[in-house]
């Protein structure tokens, strides 16, 4: 009886562990999934904050510097138009497909 | 009774040698008919997938322009907003400065300081929207261009079927057997599709264009970039030498 015991207290220790595993992990995973949506919003790409202003000049110089960082990413962005340029190759390939040997 | 014999396995011959012979013969009349209905049929089934693949290219152009265009208005828009966010943080930068600067030296640094700043801000800013626009407007010729090879193309193609068709046609009413018509015809229509692969692989070489077109773009940025630098490391320079303690 007393070995039961133990057995029990093991076994719902056990327990105890294995549904608080899955709560910390559900409550990470929760935590998670915003921070993965922005930055799948951002395109993959990290959105850079201007940094607090100190008076230091050499911070001044280094917030000019980052800020190049946020144009270049706009600039970067226009590739996407030439990319989508040759979206319509499978609708042009489809007209040499436009009879069937078969059919005569 | 000899004769009757004679006469029955005459006739009875006869017909043996028409009952093969027959259905030769009447194989040849019908094919070239047959032949002829099925162009018909094969016409109109051509005619409707064209209009089906056109119909399907037309709104495939329709969704990229859509979306090129929304992504543009996108990207400007946080383009926009960035610039803002950036230009009220340069202001607290300067506000800073200002806080710091105790002669009327320091003051007129930082005051120099701040106008060679927004000169290079707004510098490099134009030359950043000059090469976005320049970008889009050589996207759009390359779309433009593009319609109109693949417009071309797919008119050359149609032409040239029609042409098999019509030809197909022809000797279908004339003279020409049956076999030599289809395999005149089959060999037309694939001279065609092959004309046609061949014209869609050459519009397809955009690759070589679109590297061009990026390097250029990325050679403009940098410069702007690498000249806005070295505008704020003179700035910052001379701006060090009012506040020497730092």
């Amino acid at each position: 009886m007393a070995l039961d015991k133990k057995t029990m207290s093991i076994v719902g220790l056990a327990v105890v562990l294995l549904v608080s595993g899955i709560a910390y992990i559900l409550i990470k995973k929760e935590a998670l999934i915003p921070s993965i949506q922005q930055f799948v919003q951002l395109g993959g790409r990290r959105e850079v904050s201007p940094p607090k202003a100190t008076g230091k000049i050499d911070d001044v110089e280094n917030a000019l510097k980052l800020e190049l960082s946020v144009e270049e990413s706009a600039v970067a962005g226009e590739k996407a138009d030439s990319d989508a340029i040759i979206g319509d190759s499978q609708e042009i390939s489809n007209f040499g497909q436009s009879y069937n040997e078969s059919d005569l | 009774m000899k004769a009757i014999y004679k006469t029955f396995f005459t006739l009875l011959g006869i017909a043996a040698v028409l009952s093969v012979l027959a259905p030769i013969f009447v194989s040849a009349q019908t094919s070239k008919p047959s032949l002829c209905s099925k162009l018909t049929d094969f016409v109109s089934k051509f005619e409707q997938k064209v209009i089906e693949h056109e119909s399907k290219l037309e709104a495939k152009r329709t969704e990229i322009l859509n979306k090129i265009t929304t992504k543009r208005d996108e990207r400007d828009a946080k383009l926009a907003g960035n610039r803002t966010k950036w230009d009220d943080n340069r202001n607290e930068h300067y506000a800073k400065l200002e806080e710091r600067a105790q002669t009327d030296a320091q003051k007129q640094a930082v005051d120099t300081f701040k106008t060679a700043i927004e000169a290079a801000v707004a510098k490099r800013r134009a030359a950043v929207d000059a090469a976005i626009q320049s970008s889009r407007q050589q996207t759009d010729q390359l779309i433009a261009s593009r319609k109109s090879s693949v417009d071309g193309a797919v008119n050359a193609f149609k032409v040239a079927v029609d042409d098999a068709i019509e030809i197909a046609e022809l000797d279908c009413a004339g003279s020409t057997d049956s076999k030599t018509v289809r395999q005149t015809l089959i060999s037309s229509l694939k001279v065609a599709q092959e004309k046609f692969k061949t014209d869609r692989q050459a519009i397809d070489k955009l690759g070589p264009i679109i590297s061009q077109m990026t390097t250029i773009r990325n050679q403009a940025i940098k410069k702007a970039f690498d000249d806005f630098k070295a505008e704020v490391e003179a700035a910052k320079t001379a701006l060090k030498a009012a506040f020497p303690e730092e």
